[in-house]
């Protein structure tokens, strides 16, 4: 093939390709811009979605920590209103009930 | 693996001169052929361009494509194709990604990979 030498394109081919090009191109990038912003919005709702599901794993964990101290409160046969009051009473001396 | 480091950092400037010679022949040659071939249209050339789009409209009207021979219309049907193409691959160059869009997906990709996967 050494001896090959550069063939004239016609240009209706030449403009086809490079046309073809820029157009792809040009719609490659546009697209992708589109896609791009599509995406955006599905992730910033995705992110609030979690941060809420976080949101309210935190306020259950509260309240069955609370739920859980009331529990044992009860089971422990005190007051748990009252665990307060009798809380200043241990601290100012008086023994508790179940000692 | 210290090893192998230490024999490829030893080999690469023996072996640069010898590529960049090959790349530089593969490459002249291809510039000899590109720059006749496969340059853009001027635009001097618009009127041949138009002449020929009415040249296939006509053709494509009149049923003369019938007329062709099997291996003239299989020939002229593979650089339609290629012309194709032209379209696709500058889709890849346009998109940043050789397969499939990639819009939130390429963050956490190191650079060569992202513009694959």
């Amino acid at each position: 093939m050494a001896t090959a030498v550069p063939r004239n394109v016609s240009p209706l081919i030449r403009a086809g390709r490079w046309g073809l090009l820029v157009t792809g191109l040009a719609y490659g990038y546009s697209h992708n811009k589109t896609l791009k912003k599509r995406e955006e919005r599905v992730r910033q709702g995705e992110i609030d979605r979690v941060t809420q599901h976080a949101i309210h794993e935190l306020a259950d964990q509260k309240i069955r920590a609370d739920q859980s101290m009331v529990d044992l409160a009860q089971a422990a046969g005190v007051d748990p209103n009252g665990a307060k009051k009798s809380e200043d009473a241990k601290k100012s001396g008086s023994s508790s009930k179940h000692h | 693996m210290a090893a192998i480091v230490n024999r490829v950092t030893a080999l690469v400037p023996k072996v640069a001169l010898p590529v960049a010679r090959y790349g530089q022949s593969k490459l002249s040659r291809f510039w000899y052929f590109a720059r006749v071939e496969l340059r853009p249209p001027m635009p001097s050339e618009f009127g041949e361009v138009q002449k020929g789009v009415q040249k296939i409209v006509k053709s494509a009207s009149t049923g003369a494509w019938r007329q062709l021979t099997v291996k003239q219309f299989a020939l002229n049907g593979l650089v339609g194709l290629e012309v194709m193409f032209w379209f696709y691959i500058g889709e890849c160059i346009g998109r940043g990604s050789i397969i499939g869009y990639r819009p939130g997906r390429s963050e956490g990709i190191p650079a060569p990979y992202k513009y694959f996967m």
